[in-house]
C-alpha cells in the first residue's frame, strides 16, 4: 500500500526485490491461499506473520456511506469527495492526506519537485533558493487531518523526516487539528469536541471521512493455533501492531529465521 | 562486456587506481563510538568485499570542540590509530580501498563548547558557538593537519575533507555565517581562505601519494549561500591546494529543502554537479539519491560526474558492485532512503542499521551462515516480517514449506 503514496515510490522497488529473492528461493510460494492446522503440523516450525486489522476507533455513524478507511483508499482506490477528514494522525493518516492533496507525484517528476520546493539555480540565486519561493501543485482536495492527541501532528513521525510531511501538507493546505474527541459522523461530516470537558462541539464538514485510526494484531490464527497447543513463532504487526512498522516487522522475521 | 561499463571502469588517480566509479560515501554510524573495533572493522570490509571502489568512514572529528557530539570519535590516541590500524588493515586485505573523513561541525556540534567564524547560533542546535580568534583558527587548521597525518598512520588511502552540509568550513564561505572583519571573512577571498589553507597544508603533511577529497557545497540550499561563481573559484582553489578529488554537497543541514529523503527524486542533484565538470581537471564525484546501477550509470553516461558515491545504498547491501558486475543486479536489496533505521537512528544516538538489512552493522553479531539440520518451515504472511523470516531461513538451507500470502483463516 505505502508504494500508492506519492513520494513513497521507492516502496516499489522493494516489493519488486522480494518478488526476485521469492523467485530465486527454493520457497514454494501459495498465492491467496487458506491455512489448515492440517498443513501446519506437517512442518517444524510454524511462523504466523498474518500482519495487523484496523482497530476500531467505534465512532457513533462510522459505518455511512460517506466513511472509508484507509485500506479502501490506497489499496482498493476507492473514490473519495472534494473535502475530506483524515481520522488518526499517525504515519498512516500523513500518508492518506499526501495521497488525497496530489494529483501527480513530484518524486516522479524533478522540475515540478524543484518548484514545489523552491530549489532553483545557484547561478541565478545564492544558495541556489528559487527568487518566488516554494511554488507547490494546488491540493486536488481539502483535507482536515484530525487526531485525539493533544500534541504536534507528526510529532512522532521519522526525525530527520517527519519535518518534511508535515511541511507538504502545509504546503497543501492540510487543516490539523489536535485533541479532539469524535463525537459522531453523519452526512455532514464528523462531529468533534475538545478535550476532556468534551468542549466546543462543532463540525468538520467534510463529504467523505477516512479512518487511519491504528491497528490492532490480526492473531485468528495464532490464538487459533496456541489453543490447540501448537507451537508457533508469531512476528511483525501479528505481535506488536504499533504503526505498520517495516522496520520492526523485517528485523523480528530475519532474527527469529537466524535462530531456527 | 558488462552492463555497467562506466560505472565499473577503474579511476586512475595518477599514485593509485580505484577499481570502479562508486564510493561508499560516508555515514555516521555510531559504531566506531561502541568501542568495539573488530565489529567496525567487519562492517568496512564487508562493503569492501562486496566491491565498493573506495569507502569513506564516518566523519572523525579533529579535535573535541568539532565534534559532532562530545565523544564523537577521533584520532587522538595511539591507541586510536591502532583501532583504525585493524579497520584499514581488513579492508585492504578484502582488496579495498578506505580513506577517512575528517568532520569538524563548528556551530553543528552539539556542545557547549561549539566554534565557528561567528558567534551565530544554528537554528537546529541549542548551543550559540563561540567565534574563533585568529589564534584559534590557527589550531582549527593544526587540528585537521594532525589529524589527516594520524588518518595515514592508520593505514587509512586518503581522507576526505568535509567542507560541506553546512559544517566548519562550509560556515566560514557564506556571509550567513561568517560576519568577520579579519582576513577569514568579508571578501569571497577572505571567506574561501580557510578551506584553501586547510587543503594546502593537509596535503603539505600527508605527501604527494594519499587521496584527499574535498566535498564541496555546490548548493546551499540556504539564503545569503554560495553563488556558482564562488562555487567554481573554490573548486580551481581546492584543485591548486592540492585536492585529488571534489565531491559534491548538497543543502546544509538548517535547509528546509529534503535532500536525500524518499520523496526527493533520484539523482535530483546531478544536474548540479554537471555544472562543474570542465571547470577542474580532477575527477568528481556526484552524489544524493543514486540507488541502482541504472541510475548511476546513467549519471555517468550523460556526463554528470566522473564517479557516484552512494552511502544508505551499502547498508542495504554491502554486495551492490558485486551483484551489479555479474548479472545479478535485480538480487541487490534496495534502498529505499527511508531513513528510519540509518538517519533516525544516528540523530537518537542509537546505532545505525538497515530497514531493508537488519545485519548492517550486526555484521558480527547475527551469524546467518547454513543450519545445521534443516527443517521444514511454514510462514503464513508474506509482508515485510514473513517475507524476512522467509527468505532469511530459506538462505540458511531450510526447507520453506510454504509461504502463503494469506486472504483467508481457515474456518474464519
Amino acid at each position: 500500500m505505502a508504494k500508492q503514496v506519492p513520494g513513497k515510490e521507492e516502496f516499489h522497488g522493494l516489493v519488486a526485490w522480494y518478488e526476485t529473492m521469492v523467485e530465486k528461493s527454493s520457497i514454494d510460494l501459495r498465492l491467496n491461499t487458506e491455512v489448515s492446522e492440517g498443513d501446519l503440523l506437517a512442518t517444524d516450525e510454524v511462523i504466523i506473520a498474518t500482519g495487523v486489522t484496523p482497530r476500531d476507533p467505534q465512532i457513533p455513524g462510522q459505518d455511512g456511506p460517506n466513511v472509508v478507511t484507509y485500506i479502501d483508499v490506497l489499496r482498493h482506490g476507492a473514490p473519495i469527495g472534494d473535502k475530506v477528514a483524515v481520522i488518526g494522525a499517525g504515519g498512516i493518516g500523513f500518508d492518506v492526506s499526501e495521497f488525497l492533496v496530489t494529483q501527480d507525484s513530484p518524486t516522479e517528476d524533478l522540475e515540478a519537485w524543484k518548484a514545489e520546493w523552491g530549489v532553483g539555480d545557484p547561478s541565478e540565486t545564492r544558495g541556489g533558493l528559487r527568487p518566488d519561493g516554494a511554488q507547490p501543485e494546488a491540493p486536488t482536495r481539502a483535507v482536515t487531518l484530525l487526531q485525539r492527541k493533544a500534541e504536534k501532528p507528526g510529532r512522532r513521525l521519522g526525525k530527520t523526516t517527519g519535518w518534511i510531511h508535515r511541511a507538504t501538507l502545509q504546503m497543501k493546505n492540510v487543516q490539523m487539528v489536535s485533541g479532539v474527541n469524535y463525537e459522531r459522523i453523519d452526512a455532514q461530516g464528523v462531529h468533534v469536541s475538545d478535550g476532556a470537558n468534551r468542549e466546543n462541539l462543532r463540525l468538520i464538514e467534510a463529504d467523505a471521512i477516512v479512518l487511519c485510526a491504528g491497528q490492532v494484531p490480526e492473531r485468528g490464527l495464532a490464538d487459533k493455533l496456541e489453543a490447540q497447543g501448537i507451537a508457533c513463532h508469531v512476528i511483525g504487526g501479528a505481535d506488536v501492531a504499533a504503526e505498520l512498522d517495516a522496520k520492526r516487522a523485517i528485523a523480528q522475521g530475519f532474527e527469529i529465521a537466524i535462530k531456527l | 562486456m558488462t552492463s555497467y561499463p562506466l560505472l565499473l571502469s577503474s579511476l586512475d588517480l595518477g599514485f593509485t587506481t580505484l577499481k570502479n566509479r562508486v564510493l561508499m560515501g560516508s555515514m555516521h554510524t555510531n559504531l566506531e563510538e561502541r568501542g568495539d573495533w573488530n565489529r567496525v572493522a567487519e562492517f568496512y570490509a564487508a562493503r569492501a568485499r562486496g566491491g565498493a571502489g573506495l569507502i569513506v568512514t564516518g566523519g572523525m572529528s579533529p579535535n573535541a570542540e568539532g565534534g559532532v557530539f562530545p565523544g564523537a570519535g577521533g584520532l587522538f590516541t595511539d591507541k586510536d590509530i591502532e583501532n583504525h590500524q585493524h579497520v584499514t588493515g581488513r579492508v585492504h586485505a578484502e582488496g579495498g580501498k578506505i580513506v577517512m573523513q575528517i568532520l569538524h561541525a563548528g556551530r553543528y556540534a552539539y556542545s557547549p563548547d561549539c566554534v565557528a567564524p561567528s558567534a551565530i547560533k544554528s537554528p537546529i542546535s541549542p548551543f550559540p558557538p563561540k567565534e574563533l580568534d585568529g589564534a584559534g583558527i590557527e589550531k582549527q587548521i593544526a587540528d585537521i593537519v594532525t589529524s589527516a597525518t594520524r588518518a595515514r598512520q592508520a593505514g587509512y588511502d586518503g581522507v576526505e575533507i568535509m567542507g560541506s552540509e553546512g559544517y566548519f568550513l562550509n560556515q566560514f564561505l557564506v556571509t550567513h555565517t561568517n560576519k568577520r572583519e579579519d582576513e577569514w571573512g568579508g571578501s569571497p577571498e577572505n571567506r574561501m581562505r580557510l578551506p584553501i589553507e586547510v587543503v594546502k597544508r593537509v596535503r603539505q603533511a600527508v605527501g604527494d601519494d594519499f587521496i584527499l577529497i574535498y566535498r564541496l557545497s555546490m548548493i546551499d540550499l540556504i539564503p545569503k549561500g554560495q553563488n556558482w561563481e564562488e562555487v567554481v573559484t573554490l573548486a580551481k582553489a581546492v584543485e591548486a591546494a592540492g585536492a585529488t578529488i571534489i565531491n559534491t554537497g548538497i543543502g546544509w543541514h538548517e535547509a528546509r529543502i529534503p535532500t536525500i529523503a524518499t520523496s526527493v527524486p533520484r539523482r535530483a542533484f546531478s544536474w548540479v554537479t554537471k555544472k562543474l565538470m570542465g571547470e577542474v581537471s580532477i575527477p568528481i564525484i556526484t552524489s544524493n539519491r543514486i540507488n541502482t546501477p541504472e541510475v548511476g550509470e546513467e549519471v555517468l553516461s550523460e556526463g554528470c560526474a566522473d564517479m557516484i558515491s552512494m552511502a544508505r545504498p551499502f547498508l542495504a547491501d554491502p554486495d551492490f558492485v558485486n551483484k551489479a558486475a555479474t548479472g545479478r543486479s535485480s538480487e541487490i536489496a534496495p534502498c529505499i532512503a527511508c531513513n528510519q533505521a540509518c538517519l533516525d537512528h544516528t540523530f537518537a544516538g542509537k546505532l545505525t542499521t538497515c530497514l531493508v538489512n537488519p545485519q548492517a552493522c550486526h555484521e558480527t553479531e547475527f551469524d546467518a551462515s547454513p543450519a545445521e539440520s534443516p527443517k521444514k518451515i511454514a510462514v503464513v504472511g508474506a509482508g515485510p516480517a514473513g517475507l524476512s523470516a522467509a527468505l532469511t531461513a530459506a538462505g540458511r538451507g531450510h526447507w520453506l514449506r510454504f509461504l502463503i500470502v494469506l486472504i483467508a483463516l481457515a474456518g474464519n
